[in-house]
């Protein structure tokens, strides 16, 4: 080996990867040459010192800064939540108020939907949203006195941009989808995870 | 008892949000070292690790278990939300960076001294010339590491400063193992090259 491939080695010989005849020919040229000592040397020092330098650490409210982002990036749905939150003065209210509202609206638009049902012909003219809703299931649940919303199904129509890799993911496509009738699909995903109230 | 990430993030894809605040625990450290090393703007660093989070939480359902580790896919994320952020720094900003480089690379600097005197670690056993020394050095690797070629520098600080394994890295970077290894092997003697005048002071 001559000086240049002894610096090819340098990590192997450092991380004792080398095989025992390379590492024996290594030692050899480390022993006299005097310029890849020194060099080898300095490359110990400088990998030691990377591995020394001080460790970032997250401002103590990462996390709830997080949280509070995520909570934003929530669909329509969650700011329909915060709105009707706002608009009731104590939690409890807020609950039973909305949890009232929420029956009555299931209770109107089964009874529709029987109805359509039992025609049989208005199946066709569900409208998009309901459609949608039935595929991409959605839970509603409330927790104390904070709701939560779960759309797993959601996390994935919402595609970040410029993530896009063989190894992680399959395609990037699409945009985030469209929210309407935000009442209509809260009250039919009602039924689904409502029962536990 | 600890679960595995990959167990956390199949829990966090069957609905259950704690999994996910766990495995946000267990990486925000390690995640925010890595952007602010590679950046050298620590307080940057925090947002894009947050933006790194939201965008792992909004493609959870494209995760596969086994098929890549959650670390490796964080690390994933962040490095090309660097590539785009250092990509669209402003002119400004490069000018003002390369100043700060500059303003470091001469150590004789007085008022320097001063601010490293000031923002000294209160530590220590050492003793205080040592702890400038010592942050002096730090500051003049962060510039080094700064200095490196992105392709050089991600390898780097991955192995270095993160502690990764060659495999994960390579996954990571999208190269071969042999690349890999002779990646580092590059970065770390351009590293020691750039350090060279000051190590030997030492
Ligand atoms: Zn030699």
């Amino acid at each position: 080996m001559n000086c240049l491939q002894i610096e090819e080695n340098f990590s192997s010989h450092l991380e004792d990867t080398l095989d025992y005849q390379s590492l024996q020919i290594f030692n050899e040229h480390l022993d006299n040459c005097e310029a890849c000592q020194k060099e080898y040397e300095l490359f110990r020092e400088s990998v030691s010192e990377l591995h020394q330098l001080p460790q970032e650490q997250p401002s103590p409210d990462f996390l709830s800064t997080l949280q509070q982002q995520l909570i934003q990036e929530q669909p329509v749905r969650l700011s329909f939540w915060q709105r009707l939150n706002t608009q009731f003065i104590t939690p409890k209210w807020t609950l039973s108020g909305g949890l009232v509202m929420l029956l009555v609206i299931t209770g109107i638009f089964l009874y529709q939907f029987n109805i359509e049902n039992k025609d049989n012909t208005q199946f066709d003219s569900l409208t998009q949203t309901e459609k949608m809703v039935d595929d991409k299931t959605s839970s509603v649940f409330v927790e104390g006195s904070r709701q939560r919303i779960n759309t797993p199904t959601l996390r994935n129509s919402i595609t970040p941009s410029g993530i896009g890799s063989s190894i992680f993911s399959n395609t990037v496509s699409g945009k985030p989808m469209q929210r309407r009738y935000v009442l209509k699909q809260v009250s039919y995903s009602t039924p689904i995870t409502g029962g536990g109230l | 008892m600890p679960e595995l990430d990959d167990e956390l993030m199949q829990q966090f894809q069957k609905g259950d949000e704690n999994a996910f605040t766990l495995l946000v625990r267990r990486h925000q450290q390690p995640l925010v070292n890595f952007i602010a090393k590679f950046t050298g703007d620590r307080d940057n660093a925090e947002d894009l690790a947050q933006e790194t989070f939201i965008r792992m939480y909004k493609a959870a359902d494209r995760y596969k278990p086994g098929r890549a580790q959650f670390k490796t896919w964080m690390y994933f994320i962040a490095k090309n939300l660097c590539k785009n952020d250092l990509r669209n720094r402003s002119r400004r900003d490069k000018f003002r960076v390369d100043n700060v480089t500059s303003n470091n690379n001469d150590n004789g600097d007085n008022e320097e001294d001063i601010d490293l005197i000031a923002t000294a670690p209160a530590d220590t056993a050492l003793q205080p010339e040592i702890a400038i020394e010592r942050k002096e050095l730090h500051h003049t690797i962060q510039n080094a590491i700064a200095e490196l070629p992105e392709q050089y520098r991600y390898p780097l600080i991955l192995r270095d400063i993160q502690g990764l394994s060659y495999d994960e890295i390579g996954k990571i970077l999208e190269l071969r193992s042999g690349t890999t290894k002779s990646r580092i092997n590059r970065a770390r003697i351009m590293l020691k090259n750039k350090l060279k005048p000051y190590m030997e002071t030492i």
